[in-house]
């Protein structure tokens, strides 16, 4: 929760110095090219260099599987449902937004480098919003809606931010199964988006 | 072409974390390394959207649309996974 509310209050102070620097500044789009490629590259450093996570994925089964998958066929079948809500969106625009399942900072920029900014940032808040919701909610939804609820909602945040929070409320048993539907969907969601906004252009 | 580049580098970063022997001092490293790069995305993420004035006026409606979609994502991936809840508990999933 607290890393979430520092990043909405670091890209606060950047619409500030966007606004402000307006016209004078360099362009941000091939920094932010840069940045992101480096963050990912952490990021599959991080889970390639994790031994438990790597054993995890050998030792896991066909079971352990189903949940991301649920979760992937869940996503974006609510999102064609509600995509009629939203006149100026296309069912497949809503789609992509909401595909990034929770993974909002390479939803933001993959979506913004394709469709502009307008879209980028949907896509940012769509994300980082779910992550949110998945937080303040975890302990609702893990008594009134079942113990794999906080998994599905937390999407790819299932692996990181919302693990603690999942296995103090769903309980130590679904740790494996968080951590597996996480990482596959964080791995998943730059082939997804790539895919899904290739049929878009 | 920016999905590529940025598939290419998480993909390259999986292959040398799974390839790298001294993992505790190149993993500390590439901790900091991607915790600093995501504050940096975010600042740059929100400069890009405070130089369009066309984005900031819509920045409100954005934020009610961008709530709509992930109440509705949520809800929908709980569903299916809980569909599919009692198909995984007979299979074992958390022996």
């Amino acid at each position: 929760m607290r890393d979430s509310l520092i990043l909405i209050i670091l890209f606060s102070i950047g619409i500030v110095l966007g606004m402000n620097l307006s016209g004078h500044l360099f362009e941000p789009d091939t920094l932010l090219l840069c940045v992101l490629s480096l963050t990912l590259f952490t990021v599959g450093y991080e889970v390639g260099c994790n031994r438990h996570y790597m054993k995890m994925i050998r030792e896991m089964n066909i079971q352990v599987v189903l949940v991301p998958l649920s979760i992937i066929i869940g996503t974006l079948a609510s999102a064609v449902v509600i995509a009629p809500l939203f006149r100026e969106l296309s069912i497949l625009d809503v789609v992509i937004l909401a595909s990034g399942f929770g993974y909002y900072s390479i939803a933001g920029v993959l979506v913004g480098s394709k469709l502009g900014l307008y879209m980028g940032s949907l896509a940012l808040l769509t994300n980082v919003f779910r992550e949110l919701i998945t937080v303040v909610l975890t302990p609702l939804l893990s008594r009134y809606l079942g113990r794999l609820s906080p998994i599905a909602a937390g999407g790819a945040t299932s692996m990181d931010v919302t693990l603690p929070i999942i296995t103090k409320y769903s309980g130590k048993e679904y740790t494996l199964t968080a951590v597996v539907s996480g990482l596959t969907l964080t791995l998943l969601v730059p082939f997804l988006l790539s895919m899904l906004l290739h049929l878009r252009v | 072409m920016p999905i590529l580049i940025v598939t290419t580098f998480l993909i390259t970063g999986l292959i040398m974390g799974y390839c790298c022997k001294n993992v505790n001092i190149l993993g500390v490293f590439m901790s900091r390394l991607g915790a600093i790069s995501l504050l940096g995305l975010f600042i740059l993420l929100g400069i890009s959207v405070g130089a369009d004035i066309g984005v900031l006026k819509n920045i409100k409606s954005l934020g009610v649309r961008a709530l709509l979609i992930s109440a509705a994502s949520i809800l929908g991936s709980i569903a299916v996974t809980n569909l599919l809840g009692n198909v995984l508990r007979k299979g074992g999933m958390n022996k």
